[in-house]
């Protein structure tokens, strides 16, 4: 039997996603007394998480850069890479939640309980990053997920909201299915859920050859559906339509950044060696360039611009998988020391290029979601195509945050998508995958066709006659002005956030059975 | 033993069909009882009676009891043409017949899976492999220390999961705000 695993500092280990959890459970109490619901619980959420982004920032600064505390018996780790991805999904949340301040009460819904379970899927996000047991990434999904359902489902007058969460709700948890009987198949291979042991059973040969790559295969499904990959797409156009935009915009990016850091780090940080990576690099090659074509041709039929956004998601999603693909096609040698040389830099590369493109894609996915819940007021949906006509002479400052957004998603140079593609797409062509690239490229062209297509409505279009919209509250312009800023600021100076993904995708490897 | 086996294993595969296949919602909770019934007693089988209680306890006892309550209160005794689609039917059996066929094959290559010793290399206190439940006695006292040992991070955190779910129901049923 192992010896004592809980010792008093673990807790600090466990700091930022203490810290939520802590915080979401205050969250829920100011509305028994405050005058106005939601008057005082919803600002204190957003306090929460501003400051537990400020506790994971100084973390970060003072932490070593050689060395990775883990905590519980090694089942929890906050090494950089942790902390990257913990920055991620705080961001996502803060802007989620400027969002959300300025449309909730447009709909009379502004309650504590929905910000709370921001900060409660935020805490599952980071549970799935720093989790090096298979048990506490699959609590930590469950914990985002659960989440996630409830607050599709938030806005319970509207039929469309309800339809999100059910449908959400029904193949979210068959795809947890899917991934749990995967993970217990490894677990029936190899004798433990904790990465390490499964690890040590995979150099010693004893992890039973067809079950283990059963249990991967599984695995790889349950994560598709997770990040929406094709053929495991089809829930999203309703949801990300049907749910209120502020989740929309949360789930679409910090929900998919989730189950992509799970998967990087149990696949490309915890188990290599050509068994496993002969099992997920092929399966993954078909999705990401399923991805990209589908997600981006289908996203070119649309009308709603909310649905379009859900469909580039798609086609998002297949560009980072390449990323993935990329690193994967290093990790074959077995056994430690099996990659040195260009095989390492380009493991590090590849993971970086991933880490930047989730930076990269929350800013503006959320920027132009944000831009969408702006136009929001009497008689428009701020959904349509239609609604964005002429928005240049309305209210100009708003089309050209627009148009920053749209730019970055196609990626033109000078935005931050230009950069992340650019690492992307240059991590595909290193590991010998020109062909996937050459796909991402070409779906790049595609996508830039609908993207300029609401550009086009925005400035070449008169704007339709005596519509009024809501003034837009200062939260909102705040949300739309930061995401706009950083999306312009890694455009223009990438190398500090190169820098830090660099840190992050160096850390994935840091423990000592990492080899 | 093996007979055993191979009748329980029986009762929880034609049970489970039952389940699926009924088109009457209350049979099919009928049938999933059965199938509660005889995985515990395959969990009896592997010498883990704690797993097999529970699974008693909280299954067949405590979770069938709100399906019958939704399903009394939904009123849904029949379900009209649930399956639309004959070929999305045909479909789906033949994608699962396909996993199902991949599981056996994979199940036959393994062999026999022995438990791992920890690797070189691992972390002080880490998971060591499933312990040998038959020559422990009473397995209660394994799950317990297992659950607030090694496994303590998993188990606070669902315990984190139990509070979303409790003030996501509330969320999603509570009359009008």
């Amino acid at each position: 039997m192992p010896g004592p695993v809980f010792q008093p500092a673990d807790l600090l280990t466990l700091g930022p996603s203490l810290a939520l959890v802590i915080g979401a459970t205050l969250v829920l109490m100011p509305d028994l007394w405050a005058r106005r619901r939601g008057a005082v619980s919803a600002p204190l959420a957003l306090l929460v998480a501003v400051a537990t982004l400020a506790l994971v920032v100084s973390i970060w600064v003072r932490s070593d850069p050689a060395a990775a505390p883990t905590a519980f018996g090694g089942s929890f780790v906050l090494d950089r890479f942790a902390l990257y991805f913990d920055v991620v999904f705080l961001i996502s949340a803060i802007l989620a939640m400027g969002i959300s301040l300025h449309l909730l009460p447009q709909d009379d819904a502004q309650t504590g309980e929905y910000y709370a379970l921001i900060l409660f899927a935020t805490a599952g996000m980071m549970f799935m990053t720093s989790g090096l047991d298979l048990l506490v990434i699959w609590l930590g999904l469950e914990l985002m997920t659960l989440s996630s359902y409830v607050l599709c489902g938030y806005l319970r007058s509207s039929r469309r909201s309800s339809e999100a969460a059910l449908k959400y709700f029904l193949l979210g948890s068959f795809s947890t299915g899917i991934l749990l009987y995967g993970m217990s198949l490894i677990y029936g291979a190899t004798g433990s859920t904790y990465l390490p042991a499964i690890r040590g059973a995979l150099d010693a040969g004893r992890a039973g050859g067809g079950l283990f790559s059963l249990g991967v295969v599984l695995m790889v499904a349950g994560f598709g559906f997770k990040v929406a990959a094709v053929p495991f797409h089809q829930w999203v156009p309703d949801v990300y339509q049907g749910a209120p935009t502020g989740i929309t915009a949360f789930i679409s990016t910090a929900g998919k950044a989730a189950a992509l850091a799970a998967m990087l780090r149990i696949f490309a940080g915890g188990l290599w060696g050509s068994q496993v990576t002969d099992v997920w690099v092929p399966l993954l090659v078909v999705l990401a360039a399923a991805s990209m074509i589908l997600g981006n041709v289908t996203a070119l039929l649309q009308t709603s611009v909310k649905r379009m956004l859900a469909y580039s998601s798609i086609g998002h999603v297949g560009y980072i998988l390449m990323g993935l693909v990329a690193v994967g096609s290093q990790l074959t040698g077995s056994g430690a020391g099996a990659m040195a040389g260009r095989g390492d830099d380009l493991y590090r590369f590849g993971v970086a290029s991933v880490l930047i493109y989730t930076l990269v894609y929350t800013f503006t996915n959320v920027g132009a979601l944000a831009v969408v819940a702006a136009l929001r007021g009497r008689g428009l949906s701020g959904e349509d195509i239609e609604d964005f006509a002429g928005l240049a002479r309305r209210r100009p400052m708003l089309a050209f945050a627009m148009l920053v957004f749209l730019l970055s998603l196609a990626g033109i140079p000078a935005t931050a998508g230009f950069i992340g593609k650019w690492y992307l797409f240059g991590a595909a062509i290193r590991a010998d995958m020109a062909w996937l690239a050459v796909i991402g490229v070409a779906m790049s062209v595609v996508s830039a066709y609908y993207y300029l297509r609401v550009v086009v409505a925005m400035y070449m279009r008169p704007a339709p006659e005596g519509e009024e919209q809501e003034p837009v509250s200062g939260v909102l312009t705040a949300t739309v002005v930061m995401a706009m800023g950083f999306t312009l600021l890694i455009g223009v100076f990438p190398q500090p956030f190169l820098d830090l993904a660099a840190q992050g995708a160096a850390h994935l490897r840091m423990l000592p059975w990492q080899g | 033993m093996p007979f055993i086996f191979y009748i329980l294993a029986l009762v929880v595969v034609v049970s489970a069909l039952m389940v699926v296949t009924r088109p009457n919602a209350v049979h099919s909770v009928m049938w999933l009882i059965l199938t509660f019934f005889a995985v515990a007693a395959l969990f009896i089988l592997q010498g883990a009676e704690y797993l097999a209680a529970v699974q008693v306890l909280v299954y067949a006892g405590g979770i069938m009891v709100l399906f019958l309550f939704v399903i009394m209160l939904v009123k849904l005794e029949q379900v009209e043409g649930f399956v639309r689609s004959r070929m999305r039917l045909s479909a789906a059996v033949v994608l699962a017949g396909l996993l199902l066929v991949s599981v056996g094959v994979a199940f036959r290559l393994a062999g026999v899976v022995q438990a791992v010793p920890l690797p070189d290399g691992g972390l002080p206190g880490s998971q060591a492999g499933p312990v040998d439940l038959s020559l422990v006695s009473g397995n209660l006292e394994v799950v317990g220390t297992k659950l607030l040992t090694i496994y303590l991070l998993p188990f606070e955190l669902v315990s984190v999961i139990l509070l979303v779910a409790v003030v996501g129901a509330i969320v999603l049923a509570r009359r009008e705000a």
